[in-house]
């Protein structure tokens, strides 16, 4: 290759293979100038009606109507997040070095994500059922919000960033990074189960 | 581009992304968590006169 061709392919071939990067800091910057203008607001307002109409639905008039029923769906939403939780300290633990050091992190980090996305997909279903009999209840809660977008961060972060990383051999990977991942990955996993409980305790 | 070099360039974009967002990550929830502990602190201290 010539001097001069590979000068004029560097810019785009870095660019390029910085993808990721540059979408993730787009994603967090577009959050960030929502967050601190006026749009939050204006969708805030707008997103009433929907949650008028979640509290119409069936789950809304079961959830509503019969208190053992939302009683027993929220048991299994407690037990699928005690799953979640369970899977992540397991993980993040191990990345940090902090349990299982026999044990090859490849197989537990594995095995603790096969235990996350059934944890993820129950809380998630569960979730939906319970914010339809209490819609009027958790609109007007900032902590639901912010709930909402730990689990959001939380989400794309396990499955946009931290499995395609730890995919890979770990030695590669700077030991810094790893745990970074493991901090990150425990304080939002920790902050969507303290909010969620969080709602629990805040008044109507 | 070959096969090496690829996979070389990938690993530096997930590892940069990585510490992009866990970064922002541990920011804002370190402090969110600040805050709350704080209007928390400053609650009880109006209820009980500290």
């Amino acid at each position: 290759m010539s001097t001069s061709t590979a000068m004029s392919t560097s810019p785009a071939l870095t660019w390029g293979s910085y993808r990721r990067t540059i979408t993730s800091v787009a994603l967090v910057l577009i959050v960030l100038v929502f967050a601190f203008s006026s749009a939050r607001r204006v969708v805030w307002v707008d997103l009433y009606e929907f949650f008028l109409w979640m509290e119409t639905t069936w789950f809304g008039v079961i959830g509503k109507t019969w208190g053992a029923a939302f009683a027993v769906v929220e048991a299994f939403h407690l037990l699928a997040m005690a799953l979640l939780g369970g899977a992540v300290f397991v993980a993040d633990f191990r990345l940090l070095g902090w349990s299982f050091p026999d044990v090859p992190a490849q197989d537990v980090l594995d095995k603790a994500h096969k235990v996350f996305v059934v944890g993820l997909i129950v809380v998630l279903s569960t979730g939906i059922f319970m914010a339809c009999g209490v819609a009027g209840k958790i609109y007007w809660l900032p902590v639901f919000w912010y709930k909402m977008l730990a689990l959001m961060t939380g989400i794309l972060f396990v499955f946009f960033i931290k499995r395609p990383l730890l995919n890979r051999d770990l030695d590669e990977i700077k030991p810094w990074v790893v745990k970074l991942v493991a901090v990150a990955s425990l304080l939002v996993w920790i902050t969507v189960a303290a909010t969620g409980r969080w709602i629990g305790f805040a008044g109507s | 581009m070959n096969d090496e070099t690829k996979k070389d360039s990938d690993l530096a974009d997930l590892q940069t992304a990585a510490t992009a967002v866990g970064v922002t990550i541990v920011v804002f929830f370190v402090v969110y968590w600040a805050a709350q502990i704080q209007s928390t602190y400053e609650l009880l201290a109006m209820a009980y006169g500290w």
